[in-house]
C-alpha cells in the first residue's frame, strides 16, 4: 500500500535526519516503527504525510509511493485527501474548541461527513460522547488522545499514521488506546503505521515492525520474532539474556554492544 | 442623548473591531491596514453610486463584493508568502500596506472630501427629549446586522468552525487535510466586508474623506477590550467605546473623548490581559 524506498530527509538543507529509510506497509494490519529519541520516527511520519514541508524539511532522495503514486513533494492537504491522516504526537487537540467541534473538523475534508460518522467515533469512545460539549483543552491526557484518534477517524483514512499515542498516559489508559488501535485495524480495515517508544506494547499490537536508529532501519521483521531478538530485548524491552527484569545495580558494570553497529 | 449617539457610533466601531478580530483570530496578525481598507471600501461605494450612477442597493452590494476581493487579494499578494515568518514582519507589512491603500485612494480620487451622497432619506425622529436622524438609525441598524451576521457565520458554519480551528494552529489543521491558506483568504475577505460596510455607513454620515481611516485606530481599543479573539467581545467593546467617547466628550469636552477610550483600553489590559471575552490561555498542569 505504502512503500518508502531509500528516503533521505534534510532539514533546512543541512541537517540530515533520515539516511535512506525503506519501509513496506501492506494493506490492512498494523506495522510499528520503533526507536529511541531522535532516531527519526516522527520525521518518517512527517515525510509521508507531507507535514515535513511546513517545517523546512524536505525529502532529498528516494521515493514515497502510495498505491503506485509518488506522494513525496505533495502538500500535506493533498496527502490527507488521498486518505493518509497523521495523528501528531503531543496530544494536539484544538484546545478552545469542544470535543464535538474537534471531531467535526476532522471530517471537514469529506463533503459527506455525517451524524453517522460522529456516532461511530462515539461508539469507540463512549467517554467522548458523555463529554462532547466539553472544551477539549481541559480534558485529561487520555481523553485528549481519544479526541485525536477520533478526529482522524472522522476523515475515514485508509492509512493512519499514529505518533506515540501512549506517550505520557497511565498504563491502564495506554492499554485501552492500544486496544482501540487493534480494533480500528480489525473492524474498520484501516491500515496503521504505529510509532512508539513503548516497544513492548507496540510489538504486541503490530504484525510487523521496523527499528530505526540514527535515521536508518537497523532491524526489521515480524513483531513476534523481533520480541524474541536478543538485542531488542536488551535495549528496548529492558530484559537480560535470561529473560528476567534487569537489575539497575548491574547497569554500570556491564554494557552490551549493539551488534548492528 | 449622549448615550444613544454613543451607541450609534459604537455599533460602527464594533463592526470595524470585528474586522480586526477576524484577521487576528485566524492568522495572529493585528491588521493595521483595517482603517484603510475601510477608507477604500467607502470610496469604492462612492464610485459605484456616484460615478457609475448605480442604484443604492446595487452600489452597496458591489462595494461589499469588492471589499471581499480587496481583503482576499491583500492576503494572497502580501501576506501568504509570509506564513511561517516572524510575526513582526507581517505586522510591519500591514502598517505599510495602510500607507499604500491611502496613497491609492488619494491618487484616484484626490485628497479633498468627495461630493456628499445622500444615502438614506433624511428625516428626524423625536422620542421625548431625544432627537434621532433616520440616517443614524439606519446606520446603526445596518452595522449591528452586519456584525451579527458575521458572528453567526463564525459560530455556526463549517468554514467559521474551520476559521476558529486555524486560530489554534496551522499545522494541526493541515494534518487534517484542511487548506489553511484558503481559510485565511476567506477571513481576510470577510474583514474586507466588515471594513467596507463600516466605510459606507461612516462615509454617508461624515462625508467621504480621507479622515475616515481614523476610525481604524479607535476600533483597536474596542477589539482589545472585548478580547482580540472574540467577535462578540469586539461588538460589545465597540459599543462601550462609543458610549464612553460620546459621554466624556459631552460632559468633559470634545478633546477628552478619544483619550478616554484609550484610557479604558489601558485599564482593561491591566485587569484582564486577554480582554473581557477573550479566550483564556488554557494550560494544564
Amino acid at each position: 500500500m505504502l512503500t518508502l524506498t531509500n528516503v533521505e530527509v534534510k532539514y533546512a538543507d543541512v541537517i540530515l535526519v533520515l539516511r535512506g529509510v525503506s519501509l513496506q506497509i501492506p494493506e490492512g494490519g498494523i506495522v510499528s516503527l520503533l526507536g529511541s529519541n531522535g532516531a527519526g520516527k516522527t520525521t518518517t511520519l512527517k515525510a509521508i504525510s507531507g507535514l515535513l514541508r511546513t517545517e523546512l524539511g524536505e525529502v532529498t532522495a528516494g521515493a514515497i509511493e502510495y498505491r503506485g503514486e509518488r506522494i513525496d513533494g505533495l502538500d500535506p492537504e493533498r496527502v490527507a485527501q488521498m486518505g493518509i491522516i497523521q495523528v501528531m504526537e503531543g496530544r494536539k487537540v484544538l484546545k478552545h474548541l469542544t470535543i464535538e467541534e474537534n471531531l467535526r473538523l476532522g471530517g471537514y475534508i469529506r463533503r459527506d461527513a455525517s451524524r453517522a460518522d460522529l456516532d461511530r467515533v462515539y461508539d469507540y469512545f463512549p467517554r467522548l460522547r458523555a463529554r462532547k460539549g466539553a472544551v477539549s483543552g481541559y480534558l485529561s491526557g487520555g481523553e485528549q488522545q481519544m479526541v485525536l484518534i477520533g478526529r482522524a477517524m472522522m476523515a475515514r483514512p485508509k492509512l493512519m499514521l499514529l505518533d506515540e499515542p501512549s506517550m505520557g498516559l497511565a498504563p491502564l489508559i495506554a492499554a485501552e488506546i492500544f486496544e482501540i488501535i487493534r480494533r480500528l485495524a480489525a473492524e474498520e480495515g484501516t491500515t496503521i503505521l504505529l510509532v512508539e517508544q513503548n516497544a513492548k506494547a507496540a510489538l504486541r499490537t503490530s504484525a510487523f515492525a521496523y527499528v530505526l536508529e540514527n535515521g536508518r532501519v537497523v532491524l526489521e521483521g515480524p513483531s513476534a520474532s523481533l520480541a524474541e531478538n536478543e538485542d531488542i530485548r536488551e535495549f528496548y524491552l529492558g530484559m537480560s539474556k535470561l529473560g528476567e527484569k534487569r537489575s539497575y545495580r548491574e547497569v554500570k558494570t556491564y554494557k552490551r554492544r549493539k551488534r548492528w553497529l | 442623548m449622549l448615550v444613544i449617539s454613543g451607541v450609534m457610533n459604537g455599533a460602527i466601531y464594533g463592526l470595524v473591531a470585528l474586522g480586526f478580530v477576524l484577521v487576528y483570530k485566524s492568522s495572529g496578525v493585528l491588521n493595521f491596514a483595517q482603517g484603510y481598507m475601510l477608507l477604500l471600501g467607502a470610496y469604492l461605494f462612492w464610485f459605484f453610486k456616484v460615478t457609475l450612477g448605480a442604484p443604492i442597493g446595487v452600489a452597496m452590494a458591489a462595494a461589499v463584493a469588492a471589499g471581499f476581493a480587496v481583503g482576499a487579494l491583500i492576503e494572497r499578494l502580501a501576506l501568504r508568502r509570509l506564513i511561517g515568518q516572524p510575526l513582526i514582519s507581517m505586522i510591519t507589512v500591514t502598517i505599510f500596506l495602510a500607507l499604500v491603500l491611502e496613497g491609492l485612494v488619494s491618487m484616484t480620487w484626490g485628497t479633498y472630501p468627495l461630493q456628499h451622497v445622500e444615502v438614506f432619506r433624511e428625516s428626524t425622529l423625536r422620542l421625548g427629549r431625544i432627537v434621532l436622524t433616520s440616517q443614524n438609525l439606519v446606520a446603526c441598524g445596518l452595522a449591528l446586522a452586519a456584525a451579527g451576521a458575521l458572528i453567526v457565520f463564525f459560530r455556526y458554519t463549517r468554514i467559521g468552525l474551520a476559521m476558529r480551528g486555524v486560530a489554534e494552529g496551522h499545522q494541526i489543521m493541515q494534518s487534517m487535510g484542511i487548506n489553511v491558506r484558503h481559510i485565511l483568504n476567506v477571513s481576510w475577505g470577510l474583514a474586507g466586508v466588515a471594513a467596507t460596510v463600516a466605510g459606507i455607513l461612516l462615509g454617508s454620515t461624515f462625508g467621504f474623506q480621507l479622515g475616515l481611516s481614523q476610525i481604524g485606530l479607535l476600533a483597536i481599543p474596542a477589539a482589545f477590550i472585548g478580547g482580540l479573539d472574540s467577535p462578540e467581545g469586539a461588538l460589545l467593546g465597540g459599543l462601550l467605546i462609543g458610549v464612553v467617547e460620546s459621554v466624556v466628550s459631552g460632559y468633559v469636552g470634545n478633546a477628552a473623548g478619544v483619550p478616554a477610550a484609550f484610557a479604558i483600553l489601558i485599564a482593561t489590559m491591566l485587569v484582564r490581559p486577554y480582554g473581557f471575552f477573550g479566550l483564556e490561555r488554557i494550560e494544564r498542569v
